[in-house]
């Protein structure tokens, strides 16, 4: 904040230069202390605010139409909640959620792509049932075979045992 | 009424100016019990109807006006305040509007505004405006057109920057800090901008017409 003693005719100048004569358009914090330099030489401070006030004036002439009736009522019309905003606003209501939209929808969302990912990317369950099958059978036969030669060769050595000697 | 540089100002013209409230419109509690813009913004994204009346009304005529004070032409600067009305409703309803309302809708009108300033001088269009008035009587009317014509040639001959920041501060009544704010420069910024917008009107209209005080630094 500017002290008073700050506050000179310089700077009194600039306001009325660059804000007009209305003290209320001056800085808050400066408005106080030029009024009380202006109240010391009011002959002065009357000459600066005639001339700003005149050009205030007739600014102010310029007056802005108002806005047609057609297009008010177009801008009434589309002031209202669009599609995203009433989707969401119902289904916080239906589920609750108090929290950001996106929250649910990300959840949602990451679900189904999860699922869709081990749906497409794992083994099909078929092929995985027909491969365990196989292996299983695979090591049926394996465990047969093996057994069948050790008994040929039991047999083998039985038979050279008995006529060898 | 005219005041001239060589009348004393009127006292009741004086008390009206110094009592005139020039603070920019609610972005806080207001004494009246209106609701702050950051409350509406909310309302309106949780689907609130009379929300979005709310801040139509609040800011439709200072938006259209604001456009207006930028381009000077009446239609032009509905569809500018029509527009900005738009992008405010579609980017509430993806993300949540920062700062206040009035804010944000006047630096999209700018933006639109300055848009269509820079389409209209590519293709040299030219605009054309009747005053609307109040005034019953056709002198009146036609004074009051010549004066109205005179100032909007005037302010829409200075340059763009300058142009705007009369139009916050004079014709939007927003403090400098807001109105620097708004234009994205600093208080000194915008006072350069004022006095040097200010003392070219004073030039312009006083050539017109002598009824307005000598050009800023004259007097002393």
């Amino acid at each position: 904040m500017k002290e008073h003693d700050s506050m000179d005719w310089t700077r009194i100048e600039t306001l009325h230069d660059a804000y007009g004569a209305n003290p209320d358009r001056w800085p808050d914090d400066e408005r106080a202390a030029a009024l009380t330099l202006m109240a010391r030489d009011p002959e002065r401070a009357d000459a600066l605010r005639r001339d700003a006030l005149a050009l205030d004036e007739t600014l102010s002439d310029w007056v802005a139409p108002p806005v047609s009736h057609e297009i008010a009522d177009r801008m009434q019309t589309s002031a209202r909640p669009g599609f995203l905003v009433t989707l969401r606003a119902k289904s916080r209501s239906l589920l609750g959620w108090q929290g950001p939209l996106w929250q649910p929808a990300g959840a949602f969302a990451a679900a189904l792509m999860l699922g869709l990912a081990i749906g497409g990317v794992g083994p099909d369950p078929v092929a995985f049932l027909t491969g365990e099958t196989i292996a299983q059978t695979d090591a049926v036969e394996d465990t047969t075979t093996d057994d069948l030669e050790s008994l040929i060769l039991d047999l083998d050595g039985l038979m050279e045992e008995k006529y060898l000697s | 009424m005219r005041v001239t540089p060589q009348s004393p100002v009127p006292e009741a013209v004086w008390n009206r100016m110094s009592t005139r409230s020039t603070r920019s419109p609610r972005s806080g509690p207001d004494a009246d019990g209106a609701a702050p813009d950051a409350v509406l913004l909310a309302q309106a994204r949780d689907g609130e109807a009379s929300a979005y009346s709310e801040l139509l009304t609040r800011y439709r005529d200072r938006i259209a006006g604001y456009a207006y004070r930028l381009i000077g032409d009446s239609a032009a600067a509905e569809d500018v305040a029509q527009e900005s009305f738009l992008r405010l409703w579609r980017t509430m309803a993806t993300k949540p509007v920062e700062g206040n309302a009035g804010a944000w809708l006047h630096r999209v009108a700018r933006n639109l505004a300055v848009d269509r300033l820079r389409l209209r001088k590519r293709d040299g269009g030219e605009v054309s405006e009747t005053l609307p008035s109040n005034d019953t009587t056709a002198e009146n009317k036609l004074q009051a057109k010549c004066t109205s014509d005179r100032v909007r040639a005037a302010m829409l001959a200075l340059p763009e920057r300058q142009r705007a920041a009369i139009a916050l501060v004079h014709y939007q009544n927003l403090s400098g800090k807001d109105a620097a704010a708004q234009l994205e420069i600093t208080v000194e910024a915008l006072e350069s901008l004022l006095a040097r917008g200010r003392r070219k009107l004073r030039e312009v209209l006083s050539a017109e017409k002598d009824n307005l005080g000598p050009v800023a630094g004259e007097s002393q």
